[in-house]
């Protein structure tokens, strides 16, 4: 290793000695002085930059943050548009923009008496819709001037097209995503917003027998979001084997079990989700081969076509299910790109995908169209339509060449669709009952000169089929998933994030900077060094210091080194920053959120895990109400009436060493009647080590049957055996149990009721796995409870847990 | 010399003449290493150009003022990177004459500059990545580390290129 380095040494050195002789002298020509490049800056004729950008950003210095902090403390009101007028004292400068702006505004809306937000809300936000129309493109030709700014920038990293992930979905550490998560965006499920009211989701309608109907654990109430599952009492639709070679659709009569028919897949399509709406079944997927396009490169002789690309979309096959043995395809809506998300309110289905950009703009030969995403609606149209120039949007802030592309569907009126594409979006969308948002992550790749990331949002107002863009807007950090978004009841929006920040800002400055002279001195030496020496003759000690590497620092004196901080920020209506909390729990990362009302829960983790009350009923001023630490960690948290929190996660324990591994996993009860003082109050620990569940990372799984009290969570557990004692490595686990768990849980007390199985009296969980009896998903209806793995649907009595029914899929 | 801060804290408010003393502080380095990694005097001007005008619009975005140098060879790096991807055949050789002043045909001069020929020509013979990395190492003296940063690329990468290269290098060189 040594003979290495000191190699390195000695041919950096014979090297460098020769092109120092050649750099010396080279010509640095007149026309690259500073008076003459701004003579050329000034005559050159550019496009006008289509948008200024405006000044979002935030500082992070910490300095900064804690004046902000006192601030905040000290009881300053900003003007919050339309609502009360308060003191604007001297705020830190970077504050000012967002001051004035809020200022400006509220000025504007006093000279014009008529159109307060206060006398009509309607009004200032039609204004803005309109003035955000103009963000639209006039023509193709602004479109592929704007992608020309974008790919021209200068920008260390690129964001890449979208990789087929199952979005809104937490990094899951099974399937090979990211471990436990430390707050990617395109990791979601967790929690559930609850507006105003606790208890969200879940409840299901009734059922013409009388009793309770499943329906998918959902973030907003009455939005309901794609799941592999859906039921509407009678007739239970389920998607196995998604993505796998062999998926599968089939229709179940919810009573005895049968299979009323399947639906065919083809080859091309692979389903990712269903919706189940009022005598029609849409089944999401994502396709290939959508369109064609050429593909061109540079050449030293000019632009020749290499070859030709498909583009992948997303669809929607909307089949009509009034009689469920003969599901019958009438329709498709298929939008370029790759799935993101999706949601269904009443009869429309909206869908969310990020088309990637691959047609080099500065290339004429790419016509207009090709750089543009098409969309095809077969109750419409043949083939594929580019979607018109008006169509597409260009925000104000454009660092993405690619789109997000959001339509509305109305699944029984052909006639009732609208897309819309932006530019930029991301992969996580929130939905309330009136906006959707998009978020995205966008990390400026100086991570080492500059602040680390920044969540993007969009937001659109939603109404039927009517999509608008209202508004773009960012927040510095990552957030961990949909959950970290929410709406409050003034139309606000909470939003939960986890940044990075040197951790001695000054040290990470000093190093720079002695950095910077060792290297002038290192030149300075190479610069006066005598002609030619015999490469022998280099000095050892010449050597040593000349390139120092500093990777073999270690962690704690790397002045590089970084900390994550927490914080929440409370937006408005327009995305315009309201309020934050900063700086939580410094050194952790988020790993669950859910809003209450107006408080937020937070649970962070390092060893131990702090659950954290945040009051948000003054949006300009979040406060940290209490907090609670327990070992392990949440990474759900799901209400269970009004005072009380279920978290679902896992134990922890801290080893030998000071490091802190997982154990099995645990459901806690916290009561959070007093929030500046939340307690827990029960604690159901299920397996050890090793122990999993879909339902940490896919809210999806976990299910609520309220009106029953009844909690069931799909779960794969290994148990302890042999040793307890001694050392960990003598202690062995081995697997002890797959199915779905079912408790019955009230706000005092969380009481075991029993656990079903597809695969008893297999002890070999390899032999579960080919077999495909993992259990996905439990559904409850009326008195009955169903298991669905796979291979298999199952059903069962929930009063005595006896087998009824069972189908082979 | 070391930027100064003031400097740049005033360049990021605005002020030009301050942000041209910034500049011409980098200027030949930035020139320079352009030239290297692009190989001529022509597309050398119009990237340094280029970076120019992109800095003086986003220096105020520049949050840590003591990095004004990394940033700006960042963007430079950014710019080249761009160029080079765009085309694929690609005359990979260094212009003599845009590094060489006065290419005589005197003797002794002559035994020098083909000296300078032939190690121009072992650069030409780099990659596009491993010239830029050769230069800011050989040449500007920046570390690895600082590299990785600079053209965005993981720092074992850097250090692992840097190596083969100057094996390369320097075996082009001694058997001329």
């Amino acid at each position: 290793m040594t003979d290495f380095y000191e190699q390195d040494q000695e041919n950096l050195n014979f090297i460098s000695e020769k092109l120092q002789q050649i750099d010396r002298e080279i010509p640095v020509p007149e026309s690259v002085t500073a008076s003459r490049l701004i003579q050329r800056m000034e005559n050159d004729e550019k496009s006008p930059r289509l948008r200024v950008v405006r000044p979002r950003t935030w500082q992070r210095a910490a300095g900064y943050a804690a004046a902000f902090l006192l601030l905040l403390g000290g009881g300053l009101y900003w003007t919050v548009i339309g609502h009360q007028m308060g003191k604007q004292a001297p705020a830190p400068q970077e504050l000012m923009s967002s001051a004035a702006t809020a200022c400006d505004s509220a000025m504007m809306l006093e000279s014009a008496p008529a159109a307060t937000a206060e006398d009509d809300p309607g009004a200032e936000l039609l204004e803005h819709i309109e003035a955000m129309r103009s963000y639209y493109a006039s023509d193709y030709a602004q479109v592929r001037e704007t992608l020309k700014l974008v790919i021209d920038a200068p920008r260390a990293w690129e964001p890449e097209p979208m990789e087929e992930e199952v979005a809104n979905e937490k990094s899951d550490p099974m399937t090979g995503g990211v471990g436990v998560d430390t707050g990617f965006e395109s990791g979601a499920a967790n929690g559930m917003t609850a507006d105003s009211h606790p208890d969200a989701g879940g409840d299901g309608e009734r059922a013409p027998g009388g009793g309770d109907v499943y329906s998918t654990n959902v973030q907003t109430q009455d939005v309901d979001e794609a799941d592999i599952v859906k039921t509407d009492g009678e007739y239970i639709y389920y998607l196995s084997n998604q993505g796998s070679e062999e998926p599968q659709i089939s229709i179940l009569a919810a009573d005895d079990l049968t299979l009323a028919s399947t639906i065919s897949i083809q080859p091309d399509v692979i389903p990712i989700d269903l919706f189940l709406a009022d005598g029609k079944l849409a089944v999401l997927s994502n396709t290939y081969n959508f369109t064609e396009l050429p593909r061109y490169a540079l050449y030293t002789d000019g632009v020749k076509q290499v070859g030709t690309r498909t583009t992948s979309a997303v669809s929607v096959d909307v089949y009509d299910i009034s009689d469920p043995a003969n599901p019958v395809n009438e329709r498709t809506f298929e939008q370029q790109g790759d799935y993101v998300s999706s949601r269904l309110v009443d009869d429309v289905v909206y869908l969310v995908s990020r088309s990637a950009n691959t047609c080099n703009p500065h290339y004429e030969e790419y016509d207009d169209a090709m750089l543009v995403p098409s969309v095809l609606d077969t109750a419409v149209d043949q083939t594929p339509r580019t979607m018109a120039a008006s169509d597409i949007c260009i925000p104000a802030e454009v660092t993405d060449s690619n789109y997000t592309v959001l339509s509305a569907v109305r699944l029984d009126d052909p006639d009732d669709s609208t897309t819309k594409a932006v530019l930029g979006g991301g992969n996580t969308v929130y939905m309330s009952t009136d906006n959707l948002y998009v978020a995205g992550y966008r990390y400026d790749g100086d991570n080492y000169l500059m602040e680390a990331g920044e969540t993007t949002l969009l937001k659109f107002s939603v109404d039927g089929t009517d999509i608008d863009l209202i508004a773009q807007g960012s927040v510095p950090g990552r957030i961990d998933g949909q959950f970290a978004l929410d709406e409050g009841e003034t139309g606000e929006l909470r939003i939960a994030t986890t940044t990075e920040r040197y951790a001695d800002p000054e040290a990470a400055r000093k190093a720079r900077e002695e950095n910077e002279r060792l290297r002038e001195e290192r030149k300075r030496a190479r610069m006066a060094a005598p002609a030619k020496p015999d490469i022998e003759e280099v000095a050892e000690e010449d050597i040593a210091e000349v390139n120092p590497d500093t990777s073999s620092i270690s962690p704690e004196d790397d002045p590089y080194r970084t900390v994550t901080d927490n914080n929440i920020y409370v937006l408005d209506e327009y995305l315009e920053h309201l309020g934050s909390l900063m700086g939580l729990a410094p050194e952790e990362s988020i790993y669950s959120v859910r809003y209450i009302g107006d408080i937020a829960y937070l649970v962070t983790f390092e060893q131990v895990d702090p659950l954290f009350a945040i009051d948000l009923s003054d949006p300009a001023n979040p406060v940290l109400l209490g907090q609670l630490k327990v070992p392990g960690f949440s990474e759900y948290l799901h209400p269970i009436g009004e005072n009380t929190l279920l978290g679902f996660g896992y134990e922890t324990a801290v080893t030998e060493d000071g490091g802190v591994t997982t154990q099995g996993l645990k459901l806690s009860l916290f009561d959070v009647s007093d929030p500046t003082n939340p307690r827990e109050t029960e604690v159901y620990r299920l397996g050890d080590q090793g122990s999993y569940s879909p339902a940490l990372y896919d809210h999806r799984a976990f299910l609520h049957y309220s009106s029953k009290d009844i909690i069931g969570i799909p779960v794969t557990l290994y148990e302890q055996f042999g040793n307890n004692s001694g050392d960990r490595w003598s202690r062995n686990y081995k697997f002890a149990f797959d199915g779905l768990y079912l408790f019955r849980v009230t706000e005092e007390s969380i009481k075991f009721v029993g656990h079903l199985s597809q695969s008893d009296g297999i002890t070999d969980e390899g032999e579960i796995y080919r077999q495909n009896l993992n259990i996905r998903r439990g559904v409850y209806i009326g008195d009955r409870i169903y298991l669905f793995s796979d291979a298999r649907a199952s059903m069962y009595s929930l009063d005595t847990l006896e087998l009824l029914e069972e189908t082979d899929l | 010399m070391n930027i100064d801060l003031q400097t740049v804290a005033s360049a990021k408010a605005g002020s030009s003449e301050s942000f041209s003393l910034l500049y011409e502080q980098v200027q030949d380095e930035l020139y320079k290493y352009a030239l290297y990694t692009l190989g001529n005097a022509h597309d050398a001007e119009d990237a340094v150009a280029d970076t120019f005008v992109e800095a003086w619009r986003g220096i105020s975005n520049l949050r840590d003022e003591a990095a004004f140098k990394a940033w700006i060879f960042r963007i430079l790096s950014v710019r080249m990177k761009r160029k080079i991807a765009d085309l694929i055949k690609r005359k990979n050789t260094l212009n003599i004459e845009d590094f060489v002043s006065d290419f005589t045909a005197d003797t002794d001069i002559e035994r020098e500059t083909s000296d300078k020929v032939i190690v121009l020509g072992a650069l030409g013979k780099l990659s596009n990545q491993e010239r830029m990395i050769v230069v800011l190492s050989a040449i500007q003296g920046y570390t690895t580390r600082e590299i990785s940063e600079m053209l965005g690329c993981p720092h074992g990468t850097v250090s692992s290129k840097l190596h083969r290269a100057l094996i390369k290098m320097r075996k082009m060189i001694e058997m001329g």
